[in-house]
């Protein structure tokens, strides 16, 4: 139990990729708009990052030197699209919200670093690198969706919960985005030194 | 597509659909390149002179091969193999043909092309159903709108060194919400319409 919560912790708060390293940038700002939209795009992402590593980890040794980069996007593509297609199916109506944030996976930095550990990895391993990398995206995902439509449009997967005259707009606009991505960075980085701060101090 | 349709398609991938500031695509690598204007101006040439290239080429390929086909439902895998394709033609082009040019722009083409900006690019331009014209005009003036934008953002980024910004914003946090402002700048520019 112990060791979940510390992997829990290690992956959301003191080595979040896409908080801390910057990874998978553009899909989290650009299709976080509802709290429905973001959990789907971190549970994609997750998937995906999964799925990239285990394959990238079985046949990594086999692709040319030349073209590696390019093979590990053309095998994120491949699994990113198949997300595309059941979401199409199972829920179009998210698919439809998220547009082109969630092809966008594909070409985010998540996949390559992945990719790039992953060639040197047991399939284990890389699977559960991937798991940490994901569950780091999603509560970023997480958080941004849910503050963006709570604050932003007053509602949370569509139940009104604040009135509407009372909901800042530009939270769900791209400024709204990127500032809550910066302060979202500043406070997962003071909590880090905190808790540093309090190691070192024991 | 009429002229003023090309016009409003040009305006629009400048100032207000800017792949920046409205779109959001590329902000990491966007955020490593702008420490300097001269280094953000010629990693946005390198960025911005590509952009028409792939929208052609998204546009060519939909049109012509992935609509008649119906494999709209494959179009992230087809385009990214477009993506990584296309990104060594370049990068052969450029190295066998223009070696000086090559040797200045001192970009590595593998991890240009894992900029979001390329794939968004040509998502864009296929989901809004621009003509072959239009498709040339929103490449060439989104290029030159992601000019614009790390230009833009040097200078701002160059001016936030001499600002006293609180201890916890220092870094990262700060440079996303300067982005996020000029962001909002440019939200004033949608709507912009030549009818």
């Amino acid at each position: 139990m112990k060791k979940l919560l510390l992997f829990l912790k290690t992956n959301i708060l003191s080595e979040n990729v896409s908080i801390l390293l910057l990874l998978g940038v553009a899909p989290l700002l650009g299709g976080t708009k509802t709290l429905a939209c973001g959990t789907v795009l971190g549970l994609c992402a997750i998937l995906v990052l999964v799925l990239t590593g285990i394959s990238v980890s079985l046949v990594g040794k086999l692709l040319p030197t030349q073209v590696k980069n390019l093979s590990f996007m053309i095998i994120a593509a491949f699994y990113v699209t198949l997300c595309e297609i059941l979401l199409s199916f199972f829920l179009p109506q998210i698919r439809d919200a998220l547009g082109m944030y969630l092809p966008l996976l594909t070409v985010s930095g998540l996949m390559l670093s992945r990719a790039t550990s992953a060639e040197k990895e047991t399939v284990t391993h890389s699977a559960l690198s991937g798991l940490s990398m994901g569950l780091g995206f999603f509560a970023a995902a997480f958080v941004m969706s849910f503050l963006r439509e709570l604050l932003g449009a007053g509602t949370l997967f569509g139940l009104r919960i604040i009135p509407e005259r009372y909901a800042m707009g530009l939270l769900v606009s791209p400024f709204g985005a990127l500032v809550l991505f910066g302060l979202l960075i500043a406070a997962v980085r003071y909590f880090n030194l905190k808790t540093n701060k309090e190691g070192d101090e024991k | 597509m009429t002229l003023l349709n090309l016009l409003t398609i040009s305006v629009g991938g400048v100032l207000a659909q800017n792949l920046v500031f409205t779109h959001l695509l590329g902000t990491p690598a966007f955020l490593r390149d702008t420490k300097d204007i001269k280094v953000a101006l010629k990693h946005g040439i390198a960025v911005g002179c590509f952009i028409p290239f792939f929208s052609i080429l998204a546009y060519i390929f939909d049109r012509l091969v992935f609509t008649p086909l119906s494999l709209g439902y494959m179009r992230t895998f087809l385009f990214a193999i477009l993506l990584c394709g296309g990104m060594k033609i370049c990068e052969a082009m450029l190295k066998t043909r223009f070696p000086a040019l090559y040797e200045r722009f001192g970009i590595s083409f593998d991890e240009v092309c894992f900029s979001s900006v390329f794939l968004g690019a040509m998502l864009i331009c296929v989901s809004s159903g621009y003509s072959f014209f239009g498709a040339f005009f929103f490449g060439v003036f989104s290029g030159a709108g992601y000019i614009l934008a790390s230009v833009v953002f040097a200078a701002v980024r160059e001016n936030l060194e001499y600002t006293a910004c609180p201890k916890w914003l220092e870094g990262t946090p700060v440079l996303f919400i300067t982005l996020g402002l000029i962001a909002l700048a440019f939200m004033g520019f949608s709507g912009i319409k030549f009818i």
